[in-house]
């Protein structure tokens, strides 16, 4: 659906993560930081109208 | 509206102006969605950055009260650049020259000091309309609601006889009327100076022929009281008594302290709503009319559509049809009225009144009939001024700007102007009582802009103090750029924090209209704790 | 095709089998939806056709909802055609209607209206009257998977940014039937804005819309904005059909793949 949107599905991550597993956790989100950063700003950001409000 | 609604997919340009279409006429907003669909240019101009202004290809952003001088300013470049329709000025216009004198006289950079819109903005303005083979004018209470409301009008009147713009498909001039049946009000005579359809009370003819029909000797020829004047009448004891039919002036009249005061004067104050309104409590008698779902009759919309209404549900509780309440007053006052349906007080008002002439309900079947329609085989009428103006000639006014009854100063620095948000209607009556509308937005709130905010140190959802010459409110801040520095925006359906508190009663010399539109507030952090 | 429904219609009334018929009558110079019943005339019954065919349709599944809920003993008949027969698969599905007190009437859509609406199967599965259109051919998804990342991303913004909030789209679905709407939930969609959040507001639709939405249409016919709502729904479900071979309403007591999951895992 993203992508039929025109949002770069890179943009989403859906992963299975136990609560046991903290280190995993953070792994998680670090590495998906890393990379929406390399992606850099969110076509959805730069949008003027979210702007406005 | 002199054009229909559906005309305007066939527009090449739309210019709105004043008005916040998509919140307040969202089915207008439909066809303007179309006509940009279909190719048509979208024109903006409104102080707010409106939700309309996404679609425009330019959107404008005058400051506060200065439409005349945005409109002349366009009208100035048109004449330079001659776009205008000197056949069409010949031919059905009059007066040309005064009005050419005056605008010959106020280029787009003197506009642009005025109003704050570039002269290049004017140019392209000026340009996309002037210039478009079908353009049509959109506006709205942004318009009217001004001192000089009656002069913005006829400068967009102007304007489109200018552009020869008029008498034609898809073009005109289209003032969006309010709700489904403010027209219809106004038709039907609901107006201190007009019988119905418009014929003047002070005309002898037109009150001879009343008085035939209601069986009366005679009938006055003089001019009725406007709602200012009744407020002073209260206020300084020449009237003593008021019967408010579905109006709620406590929360939608300027300055609303000074309305209580005036109503709380009344000898006799009766109110007929469907809910207990904050005017209602101050009624000494409540009659409990019926809303749009429990009546019979007819209503006319913007576009001069009549069509029919039928009656879905049975009143509710000791509601009585309105119709039935005023002909039982009436019986009681010792003037039997005798109708026995909305159907005979329709029959009876067409009989007398022209342009209403040639409907009947069996023709309001499906999608009911545009007046004028004077005889039972004339099909309505979609569009006004065909071949010639109603008047004769069309009149050209020749218009000076004027700044608004208050200007900002000192002591009150910022630019206020009130309107709607998308989940109200007006003072909230019926759709502050819905409750899917009520989670949408439940209190009032006071746009401001991100520079004036961080100058105040104000943060968004703070409590501020709203404050004008007449009175002061608390409300929270919405920090937005939706808005520009220097102005702020109120929405008035909401009475705990009723914005007509703070705006000003001046009103327009000829129509009597207030000023609601602009007036020069201060706004200050509230003590109150967010 | 009006005849064979209407004495259709007759006999079930006359017969006792069903307490009304809910269907469509042209009154007043418009056509809305009727509940007609024992000895009521149904010379003034109307299939929805107005203008063209197949545009004065009403979500008739959603106010059968209503009728069940109120008279639960009563077996009712509805007119339906292909795409409200797939409403009725899953609303039964769903345990929203008792298919045993359900009398579908069906019509067809004749190849006009299958092909304006890209209709995979203009038909009811049992049909009354009518005869058997092609199915149409899809466009209005492929149109928009032919653009390029960045236009795709403006054309739906600027098809959303129109949204003027009347959820006249979810009112108007057949298959909306929550008590509680995540539109309306402010944590999702913040409430009291113009336009509402976009895209959020429309893609939280759009996820419900999986294992739901048997396209009928409706929405898009009664969004005020004008929005391509059906081809933004039509995407979900050829997602579904490709990635999980599932077409809503196809088969009866088959709930959406997504839900199985659950099932599966015991969770509910
Ligand atoms: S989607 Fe259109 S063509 Fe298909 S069954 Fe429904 S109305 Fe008929
Ligand atoms: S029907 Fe259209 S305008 Fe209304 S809420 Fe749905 S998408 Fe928005």
């Amino acid at each position: 659906m993203l992508k039929f949107s025109g949002i770069d599905e890179a943009r989403l991550k859906a992963s299975w993560v136990s609560s046991a597993e903290a280190p995993e956790l953070v792994h998680e989100f670090t590495s998906f930081i890393k990379e929406l950063r390399e992606l850099g700003p969110s076509p959805l950001r730069a949008d003027y109208r979210r702007e406005l409000v | 509206m002199t054009n229909s609604i559906a005309e305007f997919e066939g527009a090449d340009c739309i210019f709105i102006i004043g008005s916040n279409t998509t919140v307040a006429h969202p089915l207008i907003a439909t066809r303007i969605y179309r006509a940009k669909k279909n190719g048509a240019k979208i024109i903006v101009a409104d102080p707010r950055r409106v939700h309309i202004s996404e679609v425009a290809d330019i959107y404008v952003q005058q400051k506060m009260g200065t439409d005349v001088a945005l409109l002349n300013g366009i009208m100035n470049v048109i004449l330079e650049a001659g776009w205008h329709d000197q056949a069409f000025i010949d031919e059905r216009t009059e007066d040309f020259e005064k009005f050419r004198k005056v605008v010959a006289a106020f280029p787009p950079e003197k506009a642009a000091e005025v109003c704050g819109v570039s002269a290049d903005d004017i140019r392209a303005i000026a340009e996309l309309y002037g210039r478009a083979d079908k353009a049509s004018l959109v506006y709205c209470m942004g318009i009217t609601q001004h001192t000089t409301g009656v002069d913005n009008v006829k400068s967009l009147a102007n304007l489109a006889m200018l552009t020869g713009n008029l008498g034609k498909e898809s073009c005109g001039v289209n003032p969006l009327r309010g709700q489904n049946n403010v027209q219809g009000a106004c038709d039907m005579g609901g107006l201190p100076n007009v019988f119905t359809a418009y014929q003047p009370v002070t005309s002898s003819a037109a009150a001879e022929k009343f008085a035939r029909a209601w069986g009366v000797e005679s009938l006055s020829t003089t001019v009725g009281m406007t709602i200012p004047a009744m407020l002073e009448g209260l206020a300084g004891g020449s009237l003593k008594g008021m019967f408010i039919l579905g109006e709620n002036p406590v929360v939608s009249d300027p300055d609303v302290n000074h309305v209580k005061k005036a109503l709380e004067k009344a000898e006799l104050l009766v109110v007929q709503d469907i809910f207990l309104t904050a005017t209602a409590e101050l009624a000494d008698v409540v009659l409990p009319g019926v809303s749009f779902a429990e009546k019979d009759g007819t209503f006319s919309n913007t576009e001069r559509r009549v069509s029919r209404v039928r009656q879905a549900v049975t009143p509710a509780g000791d509601a009585r049809q309105d119709w039935w309440i005023i002909q039982e007053i009436s019986r009681r006052f010792g003037y039997a009225m005798d109708y026995d349906s909305p159907q005979a007080i329709f029959d009876e008002m067409t009989s007398l009144t022209p342009s209403y002439g040639g409907i009947t309900y069996e023709r309001l079947e499906g999608d009911g009939l545009q007046w004028p329609c004077p005889t039972s085989d004339h099909p309505g009428t979609r569009f006004l001024h065909k071949d010639k103006v109603a008047r004769g000639k069309g009149l050209f006014h020749a218009i000076a700007y004027q700044p608004p009854a208050e200007v900002v100063d000192a002591e009150y620095p910022l630019w206020l102007s009130t309107g709607r948000v998308f989940a109200h209607y007006h003072t909230g009556t019926m759709t502050r009582n819905s409750p899917t509308l009520d989670a949408e937005i439940a209190e009032g709130f006071l746009e401001l802009s991100t520079d004036d905010a961080s100058r105040l140190g104000i943060a968004d959802g703070d409590w501020v103090s709203l404050s004008s010459r007449r009175g002061s409110i608390e409300v929270r801040a919405m920090v937005t750029k939706r808005i520009s520095a220097g102005s702020v925006f109120m929405p008035f359906h909401f009475i705990e924090s009723c914005a007509n508190v703070v705006t000003n009663p001046a009103h327009d010399p000829i129509c009597k209209i207030p000023e609601l539109k602009v007036c020069a507030v201060r706004v200050e952090k509230s003590a109150r704790l967010s | 095709m009006i005849d064979v429904i209407r004495d259709k219609v007759k006999e079930l009334l006359d017969s006792g089998e069903i307490k009304g018929f809910l269907g469509l009558v042209r009154k007043n110079g418009h056509i809305a939806p009727h509940l007609f019943q024992k000895g009521d005339d149904l010379g003034a019954m109307s299939l929805g056709d107005d203008k063209v065919a197949g545009d004065a349709r009403y979500p008739l599944n959603k106010f059968l909802i209503n009728l069940a809920k109120a008279y639960p003993e009563e077996t009712f008949a509805v007119l339906v055609r292909g795409c409200d027969d797939r409403g009725l698969q899953t609303l039964y599905t769903w345990n929203q209607l008792n298919p045993k007190k359900v009398v579908p009437v069906g019509i067809t859509c004749p190849q006009e209206l299958a092909d304006a609406c890209e209709c995979l199967k203009p038909f009811p599965a049992v049909i009354t009257a009518g005869e058997c259109a092609q199915p149409g051919t899809p466009r209005s998804v492929a149109a928009v998977d032919a653009l390029v990342m960045s236009e795709r991303f403006s054309y739906w913004m600027d098809e959303f940014v129109k949204c003027i909030k009347c959820y006249g789209c979810s009112n108007v679905c057949p298959m909306c039937f929550c008590n509680e709407c995540t539109l309306k939930c402010d944590d999702l969609v913040k409430g009291g804005e113009l336009p509402p959040e976009i895209p959020v507001f429309h893609h939280t639709r759009a996820m419900h819309m999986v294992g739901r939405c048997i396209d009928c249409g409706l929405c898009e016919e009664a969004c005020p904005s004008n929005i391509p709502l059906r081809t933004l729904y039509k995407k979900v479900g050829s997602i579904m059909e490709e990635q999980f071979d599932f077409t809503t309403g196809a088969v009866r007591g088959q709930r959406s793949p997504l839900n199985k999951i659950d099932f599966a895992e015991g969770r509910k």
